[in-house]
């Protein structure tokens, strides 16, 4: 099905922008799919040039697998010392000398003012660059900004990596176009779900299911961003304006699910209940909250670093169940996008 | 392109920084006598694991010093700043992931794990010192196993696709190095295949690659007709075929896993057993296996039940089907006076096994293997 004999082989360039967990996932994925991505759809993904916190790496020609993997062994924030190895490099210097197709950010998401990932990725449209983002905040904080220059361009620019990352709940809800959605709700947050799992799983206290999450490396050193709610919410607003709805980060109503006791969860089970995190976006407002829910509610079942959502339309529910987030699981997203952007430009 | 050639190289060989070294000095020698470039399978440092189970088990903060300073010294040895800085950054995972004290199968195998993620990036730095191209793979990406944590089966069908990619790096002469050992479950969480896992890796990479050899490099010159700690007169096995080789890992022969052969019953890979330049073992396919030596291994096992039962198991292919051998098993067995609970003939299983007591089955081994083996 996926035959396409004798059909040239189409040259992909691309820059990877922020070099951590998913971004070396990214690398090792595309040198693994590398054969399958030419005969499958005859594109060859050259990885041009790559960018962490402090520098850059850049070869005109696209690094071998040989390098990519040696790339992916070098120490965080550290790829400025691989041989020819750039410190302090300008995004619009690089590109204009290997002038990418698609610009993939990846650095962490900063929901103060949304940089730096913001401003490379206008750099990048500016610059005529496709943009595959898995990094939420620039659409949470700068979305008018940036699609009205994509439009402007001609450009496009995909994110299927920022909300479920690791399944393609983003093309699912973009496909939706008949139906009338009411509502979207669900468990869009890996770390705070898994946490209230293991309350229930093993009756102990948030702070020491807080602590098993850390461990397994389920949490973040700091994981305020999840348990307050910031990370749903940011989600929320991603999904609210494929709804065609406009809502800020501060309007998002948010609960701290560190304020949950083992209490809670005991009287929840002596009420055959459960509590759950939920995110949900309706007509008129958006909300992260704990929510005691009925135990056959399939929300209600939902346990681990397992994602799910419901969406409510006029012509009945759909419920949608996958892996949240991860390194490869986010990778495999984002090249989804670039191969996605690779077949149809 | 020629059928790939697999290495795996035993925590037994892994001492020492001079023993990594030396490690990747073998296989550049066997890169440049083959003129063919292998996939790496390596197992943790010696006794590393051990460590771990007790870290995981007791959260043992000795073992946890002691497991950190064996690899830390390792890798400052090997004088590399990168290599040094990426141990560093897994031993910091190891401590966190060990602060969390919870008891926990998925845990268990997290911390397991290191061992063998650490050795990987200690070879395939040796590996670059001697001028090869080398590249770390990681088993919990490209090896997909069932949810059985602690004893997981690979999914060869799942993780065949993955391990493609090892063909076309070497393809490039790219060395591909994997830790043996680990895999990713369904669900995404990492699980260890069980004691000498490495072995089954390594086997289900052959199997998957159709590799054409496979070489189970360990400190041994090959497999023994029995337990050389316990019988003094042991002689090393020339030959055994796949289901001879299960058959005797179940009778805990050299302490391989015994899922090792299963992937390899009807495929075409010759393994070979041994130091790096003394392979005295082979196992191959039984059509290419010579049927003149009927007895190979007298191996034994503890038996489930019974906690005072010993089961004793004399393998070869022809040993059960062949009415000299059992006579010689009985007399042997009424000559010097061994009392045993039970006999049993496998007409399916290339072996004979005999259950006796505890406290004489030393005497019981002993006896069979001079009669069956050594006096042939």
């Amino acid at each position: 099905m996926f035959d396409a004999p004798n059909t040239k082989i189409k040259n992909i360039d691309i820059a990877i922008v922020g070099f951590g967990n998913v971004g070396r996932s990214l690398a090792k994925l595309i040198v693994y799919k590398r054969q399958v991505l030419e005969d499958k759809f005859n594109l060859r993904i050259n990885v041009k040039a790559i960018f962490d916190s402090k520098g850059a790496v850049v070869k005109e020609e696209g690094f071998s697998n040989y390098e990519l993997l040696k790339l992916t062994e070098i120490p965080r924030s550290k790829i400025s010392e691989f041989e020819n190895g750039l410190r302090g490099a300008s995004l619009k210097e690089i590109y204009d000398k290997i002038k990418p197709n698609i610009h993939v950010e990846l650095t962490p998401s900063n929901y103060i003012d949304g940089e730096p990932s913001t401003s490379n990725i206008l750099t990048a449209l500016n610059l005529d660059c496709n943009v595959v983002t898995a990094t939420k905040s620039p659409l949470v904080l700068h979305y008018d900004e940036i699609f009205s220059l994509t439009k402007k361009k001609g450009l496009k620019v995909k994110f299927r990596g920022t909300v479920m990352g690791g399944t393609p709940f983003i093309d699912l809800l973009m496909s939706l176009k008949s139906y009338e959605i009411i509502k979207v709700e669900g468990i869009l947050n890996a770390t705070t779900n898994f946490i209230l799992s293991t309350m229930y799983e093993k009756l102990i206290s948030y702070e020491q299911a807080l602590a098993e999450a850390k461990a397994i490396g389920v949490a973040e050193a700091d994981p305020s961003i999840d348990i307050k709610g910031i990370d749903a919410a940011a989600k929320l607003i991603i999904i609210g304006r494929l709804l065609g709805k406009r809502i800020s980060l501060d309007k998002v109503e948010r609960d701290d699910i560190s304020k949950l006791t083992l209490n809670d969860i005991i009287n929840s089970i002596k009420e055959n209940r459960v509590i759950k995190y939920i995110a949900t976006i309706d007509e008129s407002s958006a909300s992260v909250k704990l929510r005691s829910l009925e135990k056959s509610d399939p929300l209600a079942n939902i346990n681990g670093t397992t994602n799910a959502v419901r969406i409510v339309t006029d012509s009945g529910d759909l419920f949608f169940v996958g892996k949240g987030g991860g390194g490869m699981e986010t990778a495999h997203s984002v090249l989804d996008d670039i191969i996605s952007i690779g077949v149809s430009s | 392109m020629n059928n790939p050639q697999v290495i795996k190289i035993g925590g037994s060989l892994l001492r020492s920084s001079k023993s990594y070294v030396e490690s990747a000095q073998n296989i550049k020698k066997f890169i440049e006598e083959k003129e063919t470039t292998p996939i790496v399978v390596v197992s943790a440092m010696k006794g590393a694991t051990d460590l771990l189970i007790k870290v995981a088990e007791n959260n043992d903060k000795h073992a946890l010093k002691t497991f950190i300073e064996n690899y830390l010294n390792v890798a400052s040895e090997l004088d590399n700043y990168s290599l040094l800085e990426r141990v560093k950054y897994l031993l910091d995972k190891l401590v966190k992931v060990s602060e969390g004290n919870v008891n926990d199968l998925k845990r268990f195998d997290l911390i397991l794990s290191f061992g063998e993620k650490i050795s990987k990036l200690i070879l395939t730095s040796a590996l670059e010192n001697e001028g090869i191209k080398a590249c770390s793979l990681d088993a919990d990406e490209l090896i997909i196993t069932n949810d059985k944590h602690g004893d997981a089966e690979i999914d060869l069908g799942m993780s065949k696709s993955n391990v493609v990619v090892m063909k076309e790096l070497i393809s490039e002469g790219i060395l591909p190095v994997i830790e043996g050992f680990i895999g990713r479950s369904y669900s995404g969480e990492i699980t260890t295949l069980g004691r000498g896992g490495s072995d089954y890796t390594a086997s289900s990479i052959s199997h998957m690659l159709n590799a054409s050899h496979l070489y189970l490099i360990t400190d041994t010159p090959g497999i023994y007709s029995s337990d050389p700690n316990l019988i003094s007169n042991v002689k090393l096995v020339k030959e055994l075929d796949y289901q001879e080789a299960l058959e005797a890992s179940l009778f805990s022969i050299k302490r391989i896993n015994p899922k090792t052969f299963l992937p390899l019953l009807n495929s075409n890979t010759e393994v070979h057993i041994g130091l790096w330049n003394n392979f005295n073992t082979t196992v191959r396919n039984s059509t290419s296996v010579s049927k003149d030596q009927k007895v190979k291994v007298i191996g034994y096992k503890n038996e489930g039940g019974g906690e005072d039962n010993i089961k004793i198991g004399i393998v070869g292919r022809e040993a059960p089907k062949d009415s000299e051998v059992i006579k010689r098993v009985i007399e042997t067995l009424a000559s010097d006076g061994i009392d045993y609970n039970e006999i049993y003939i496998n007409k399916n299983r290339p072996s004979i096994s005999i259950a006796v007591s505890k406290d004489i089955f030393v005497k019981a081994l002993s006896s069979l293997h001079n009669s069956l083996i050594e006096v042939r």
